[in-house]
């Protein structure tokens, strides 16, 4: 699945402000195409991997 | 299935090997800054919101203030949100960049103001005139209690029952407050030890607090002993603590296991536990790695 970089950025700060959990972008990739994943199927049971924690992304701008 | 909340407390206890300094001690350190929000101050964060939830002090939309030096503000603000909770925090200015980042990413207002004290003094004022519920974790019995009730039988548990001295920083003195009643019912031979900054000394999250600003839920008698830090050998010993040991911790923590390195230097033999109250990479953009 492509993940956008946009898409990505937004579903981390997501992740933190809904579900208090503070993981990189790469973790937020994966968030949103498992998220998209669970529109497209009738049933199932999802796990997604968040690599790392937000902490090693605060010099970035990825939380603004 | 365990939600974040769920993984708050239960923390390693890990042997101190290389910088122990007595063959006949032996030295462990208490990983804080494995909990979620990365520090020891998820307990009390936890317990606080929701002990206050359960006694219908608080009510979801509620929204909370708080006087914080960092940690409780990044636990409060992860914790509370969870709770569909409203916070505002209220830091010193000299709080790092990426602390204030930390707490807008769980959703948090950010204020800061130019001392702990000021700080306090504008969550009490603001909490007064009804505008927020202040949990002030300097009065909160909770506090200490989220300690007395996980910390402490933790760490008797994963010594097997074996720790002789207790050693932790003091900032609210909640840690202290509450292993020190923890451990005194369990065994009263187990020393109880604070560390606090020597007089010039500035280490973030603990504090030589003047008379009027002494914690509340702070009692000296539950305190067998203080030792002074210096800023400097906190530096030295948080940057061993990485590089000799593996444990990337913040400026407290150094502390801590300095204090317990000279302890362990004085007696002759028994078993020290310390506390590491959160991690190094809080404190990247100060001057403490370099």
């Amino acid at each position: 699945m492509d993940v956008s970089q946009e898409e990505a950025t937004l579903m981390t700060r997501q992740l933190a402000k809904v579900e208090g959990i503070f993981a990189g972008m790469s973790s937020g990739g994966a968030a949103s195409a498992a998220i998209r994943l669970a529109k497209e199927i009738d049933k199932g049971v999802i796990v997604f991997i968040t690599c790392d924690r937000g902490d090693r992304h605060l010099g970035s701008n990825l939380f603004g | 299935m365990a939600s974040i909340i769920d993984l708050v407390g239960n923390t390693p206890l890990v042997e101190i090997k290389k910088l122990n300094p007595n063959p006949n001690v032996r030295l462990y350190a208490k990983l804080e800054g494995d909990n979620p929000g990365g520090s020891v101050k998820d307990r009390p964060a936890l317990n606080m919101i929701r002990s206050a939830l359960e006694r219908g002090d608080i009510k979801a939309g509620t929204k909370l203030i708080e006087a914080t030096s960092g940690n409780t503000g990044i636990a409060l603000a992860m914790i509370a949100r969870l709770y569909d909770l409203e916070i505002e925090l209220v830091m010193p200015s000299t709080s790092t960049r990426e602390r204030t980042l930390t707490m807008e990413a769980f959703g948090a207002k950010v204020t800061l103001l130019d001392s702990i004290e000021i700080c306090r003094d504008y969550a009490e004022e603001k909490a007064a005139k009804g505008d927020a519920y202040i949990l002030n974790q300097f009065a909160n019995p909770d506090n200490y209690k989220a300690h007395y009730k996980t910390t402490g039988p933790e760490i008797w548990r994963d010594t097997d029952q074996g720790i002789t001295h207790f050693v932790s920083s003091m900032g609210t003195t909640g840690t202290i407050m509450g292993c020190s009643r923890y451990f005194k019912e369990v065994n009263p031979s187990i020393q109880i030890i604070g560390c606090q900054p020597t007089e010039e000394s500035s280490i973030p999250g603990i504090r030589r607090w003047p008379k009027e600003y002494l914690p509340k839920i702070f009692e000296p008698e539950r305190v067998d002993r203080v030792m002074d830090v210096s800023q400097e050998e906190a530096t030295l010993m948080t940057r061993q603590l990485a590089k000799v040991e593996g444990i990337f911790a913040g400026m407290s923590s150094g502390g801590a296991a300095s204090a317990a390195i000279r302890l362990a230097k004085e007696i002759d033999k028994g078993v020290i536990v310390f506390i590491t109250c959160d991690r190094g990479d809080r404190y990247l953009s100060s001057n403490l790695f370099g």
